[in-house]
């Protein structure tokens, strides 16, 4: 990447490698979670970026982070191999607590993830045991939550999961009825795992989680998937990446099944791959240091908008 | 201490066989306690399969022996895109070797800055496009230079009709939507003329050649006059005769032999002087000895009430010529005005119509705009639609069809359209905001947020105008992307200074949530806890329930250092601003059983949730309160 878009090289002063960061809602702060069982808690603001807050909560490596929606306060939900998700909340004082532990899991909880806000407070967790958990705060505060639906996804174990947008009633760009009927917003999920399949998961009635979809076609350990932000056209695109270096595009469209594009090949893994909040651009980082960026263009092929090869490590 | 725990573990590395290796690691971490070793093969970079099973954590004494693989066992890079045009990348660095976990900023701008399809396009407009602020120069400069760039995948004829429709909309504005028909004209000839010079040296040569063979075939053929055809007479010769029939009192001869002749002149004379349905069938045959194509006939047809036939019968071989018989409907039109209105109307469309099924989209959409202008405009999803986006064919797939230029074409329609001085409530495109929600969307991808965020605010005024001519998709939409946006310059403003979420975003929040207040609850448990005072949160309305919670409200702040060393600044506590837009820092308690806590410390983030939908509910809480 160029020097010229540089804002701002932090040294997080982690001791361990990083595995996760993620901005909350607004863009203003970004948490980082990491083995050496802290996650870190920044300040975005171009060259003054700086930490704000370190949290020493988890017994081991923490693998996934996940802010909620800003309507439930600060609440940053952290999933990790120590088998715990815990939930952290900053209070009126800006001093974060753990409001929450959930320890029911067998194995590394590998990823967690909040909900849409429409459908309330609630998170998914998956674990290595392919389990995935589903849990729901009913008084909306973040510190009591209860779990709604448990079921086994994928026997080898869930490496990344991704809640899908909540349906829209109709694409943005037609006419609007007035007679619309209201249709029932499902909540849907998307599971990768270790056996190369993804599965999708929606949810049939309260705490009833049904296997809707099986996406197979990936040859090697699936490490993400990550369900697009709705663009307003009708139509649910997920992307998912493996450690072979496959990278593919699954679409399904209103009313037809889910097809797919490789969108690249590359000869090492893909770690991450990860929408833009306008569900238009997807990153693709993997190997040492390699991000690409992309885009579907006019024609509806994916072309790569911007590539930053193998940095010197 | 931590150093040295590490270089002994590095030493072991090196000597130990593996099993007792990690012994003797796992004890020095019973040693010391907070330090631990993972056992890395740092040489296999190639080598990804099976690696996991080789590298297991050895984290404190509750993991020891833990058989799960761990998610992830190498430096591996993320990259994040923030909501306010950056990008965050994590660097794979190699901590434990000393390199430092770190990771990297970027404004996305810069970055896609080069990028070819989308960027240039997107940085060189002027948008948004509003009456009050933008200058109508830069807009006419801006189609000027669109007519100067122009695609080379079109076929050549809609090339220039793509220029026409830019020299359409300079036109427009500079006009403030008030041009004559003429000045379409002007604009339709203008560049015919500068063709039509250069086939001209061509003809002349032919036509001399033409005219000789003529005069050759008149004097050989001098004697071979027709009575019946009228072939061989000269003009007087013409006249004479039929001077002679009306002489005789034989007018019905007369004009039959006028017509014959093409002695118009006189046919037209007699035959209005005779009776009305005479002359009709005069001017009729008059018009159709012209020959088929030339726009005299389009004008007089025209003229005359009906829609002319040149209209639906365009040669193949003569495309171009749509433009003068347009011109002359135009230049025609301002006479009879009653008279020509609908004929007007009809006949443009149905040329439209004609040139739309050839295939020149931007001719046909030039016709429609002049036909019927903003009622042309209709949604993808209906047949019937003339226009969707100036520029695109919305019968198309839609990623082909929602380009960007057709959107900035559109949005410049939209502006001279909006200079006009009267019928200012019926200048709306209602289909078109959803596009130009799309045309922000994409200026958060490349970085553009300022001026996504004006845009935003732009369509919320059109929207707040007539909020039930607009999905209820569109709405959330722009309500869920601003609310996200609206931090986007708060990060270059000193955190001491204080802002208030815009008017319209508020606006657009109690609309969301007036709108679903009607609207059936989802299942769910969350759905029973929801008690009165609480907004409901039927899926639509969560964003709107989001804002109008207001959070607890520490009623003193003091000012304190938290762990990065910055202070933190109080809030003025004699603070009473009206309702709509800061929470006072009094707000009752009372409230927060209900709502959730922890506003961030910095005093400006409180700002983005105004109180209540129900502004007597918080009138009285702070009355309660102070």
């Amino acid at each position: 990447m160029a020097a010229s878009s540089l804002l701002a090289n932090i040294d997080t002063q982690h001791e361990d490698q990083i595995h996760d960061c993620q901005f909350d809602f607004y863009g203003t702060r970004l948490a980082t979670a990491s083995s050496d069982k802290s996650i870190r808690i920044f300040e975005v603001n171009g060259e003054k970026t700086q930490l704000q807050t370190k949290i020493q909560a988890h017994e081991s490596a923490v693998w996934q982070l996940s802010w909620a929606d800003p309507k439930y306060g600060s609440l940053l939900a952290s999933a990790s191999f120590d088998k715990r998700v815990l939930l952290h909340q900053e209070d009126a004082n800006g001093q974060w607590k753990q409001v929450f532990c959930f320890e029911d899991n067998k194995t590394s909880v590998n990823c967690v993830q909040f909900a849409p806000p429409e459908f309330g407070l609630i998170l998914a967790c998956g674990s290595s045991d392919g389990q995935v958990t589903v849990l729901e705060s009913k008084s909306q505060s973040g510190t009591d939550w209860e779990v709604t639906a448990k079921f086994s996804a994928l026997k080898s174990g869930v490496s990344s999961l991704s809640w899908a947008p909540p349906a829209e009633s109709g694409s943005l760009f037609d006419e609007p009825y007035s007679d619309e009927k209201k249709k029932k917003n499902v909540k849907r999920l998307v599971c990768s795992g270790n056996n190369s399949t993804i599965h999708v998961y929606e949810e049939e009635e309260f705490g009833q989680w049904k296997l809707c979809k099986e996406l197979d076609g990936h040859k090697d350990w699936v490490r993400c998937v990550a369900w697009a932000p709705s663009t307003g056209r009708k139509r649910n695109v997920i992307a998912s990446c493996d450690h072979h270096g496959e990278v593919r595009i699954w679409t399904k469209e209103t009313g037809a099944d889910w097809e797919h594009v490789t969108l690249q090949k590359y000869n090492y893994p893909i770690w991450d791959v990860s929408w833009s909040v306008t569900g238009n651009l997807l990153s693709v980082s993997g190997g040492d240091n390699n991000v690409t960026v992309w885009r579907q263009m006019a024609d509806g092929e994916w072309a790569c908008i911007l590539d930053q090869g193998e940095q010197t490590n | 201490m931590q150093i040295r725990v590490e270089k002994l573990s590095v030493i072991f590395k090196e000597l130990s066989p593996y099993p007792i290796r990690t012994n003797i690691i796992r004890k020095l971490n019973l040693i010391y306690g907070e330090v631990y070793n993972r056992d890395r093969s740092a040489d296999k970079v190639t080598d990804y399969d099976a690696e996991w099973q080789d590298n297991f954590y050895v984290d404190s004494a509750r993991d020891e022996g833990r058989k799960t693989p761990p998610k992830f066992t190498q430096p591996h890079c993320i990259v994040r895109f923030s909501p306010t045009g950056q990008l965050v990348k994590v660097n794979a660095a190699r901590v434990d070797e000393g390199e430092a976990a770190t990771f990297e900023l970027h404004s996305l701008e810069a970055l896609t800055a080069n990028e070819p399809v989308f960027a240039p396009g997107l940085h060189a407009y002027p948008g948004p496009l509003t009456r009050s602020a933008t200058p109508k120069i830069d807009v006419v400069r801006y189609c000027e230079s669109e007519t100067c760039d122009l695609n080379e995948y079109e076929p050549e004829l809609d090339r220039q009709s793509f220029a026409l429709l830019w020299d359409l909309l300079a036109l427009l504005v500079r006009s403030n939507d008030n041009a004559e028909g003429h000045d379409f004209s002007e604009l339709l000839l203008g560049e015919l003329k500068t063709e039509k010079q250069s086939d001209e040296a061509e003809e002349s040569n032919l036509e001399v050649k033409a005219d000789r063979s003529v005069i050759n075939e008149a004097n050989s053929s001098a004697s071979l006059r027709n009575l019946t055809t009228g072939r061989g007479y000269s003009e007087t010769e013409k006249v004479n005769r039929f001077r002679e029939l009306i002489q005789y009192g034989r007018q019905r001869d007369a004009l039959e032999w006028a017509m014959k002749t093409g002695i118009w002149g006189h046919a037209l004379m007699l035959s209005y002087k005779l009776d009305p349905t005479q002359h009709q069938k005069v001017m009729s045959r008059f018009l159709n000895s012209m020959s088929a194509g030339d726009p005299l006939q389009t004008a007089y047809t025209f003229l005359s009430g009906r829609q002319p036939n040149s209209l639906s019968q365009i040669e193949e071989g003569d495309l171009g010529s749509w433009r003068e018989h347009l011109a002359m409907i135009l230049s025609n039109s301002t006479q009879n005005q009653a008279l020509t209105r609908n004929v007007y109307q009809r006949s443009i469309t149905s040329l439209g119509d004609t040139l739309w099924n050839r295939g020149l989209l931007y001719a046909s959409q030039f016709c429609y705009l002049l036909a019927n202008g903003v009622k042309s405009f209709g949604y993808c999803n209906r047949k019937s639609s003339k226009i969707v986006l100036l520029g695109g064919d919305h019968t198309q797939d839609f990623s082909s069809f929602a380009t960007l230029s057709a959107i900035q074409m559109t949005e410049v329609y939209e502006y001279a359209i909006s200079l006009s001085s009267n019928n200012t409530s019926k200048s709306v495109l209602h289909s078109f905001q959803s596009l130009k929600y799309l045309y922000a969307t994409w200026l958060v991808d490349y970085g553009l947020i300022t001026q996504a965020f004006a845009y935003l605010e732009q369509i919320a005024a059109v929207v707040l105008q007539e909020p039930h001519q607009y999905h209820k998709t569109l709405v959330s939409r722009l309500t869920g992307l601003a609310l996200r946006l609206q931090l986007h310059d708060q990060q270059r403003l000193n955190f001491t200074e204080e802002a208030s979420a815009p008017q319209w975003l508020e606006r657009l929040l109690s609309l969301l949530a007036s709108d679903s207040a009607g609207e059936e609850k989802p299942t769910g448990i969350h759905t029973g806890a929801e008690n009165e005072a609480n907004l409901e949160a039927p899926a639509l309305s969560s964003l709107a329930h989001a804002i109008s919670s207001p959070r607890e409200e520490v009623n003193e702040y003091e000012p304190k250092i938290d762990q990065s060393g910055r202070v933190s600044f109080s809030p003025d506590p004699t603070d009473s601003a009206p309702a709509s837009a800061r929470i006072p820092s009094r707000l009752s308690s009372t409230l927060s059983e209900q709502y959730i806590p922890a506003p961030h410390e910095v005093p400006f983030f409180k700002m983005f949730f105004p109180i209540l939908s129900d502004p007597q509910k918080v009138q009285s809480e702070k009355k309660s309160a102070l």
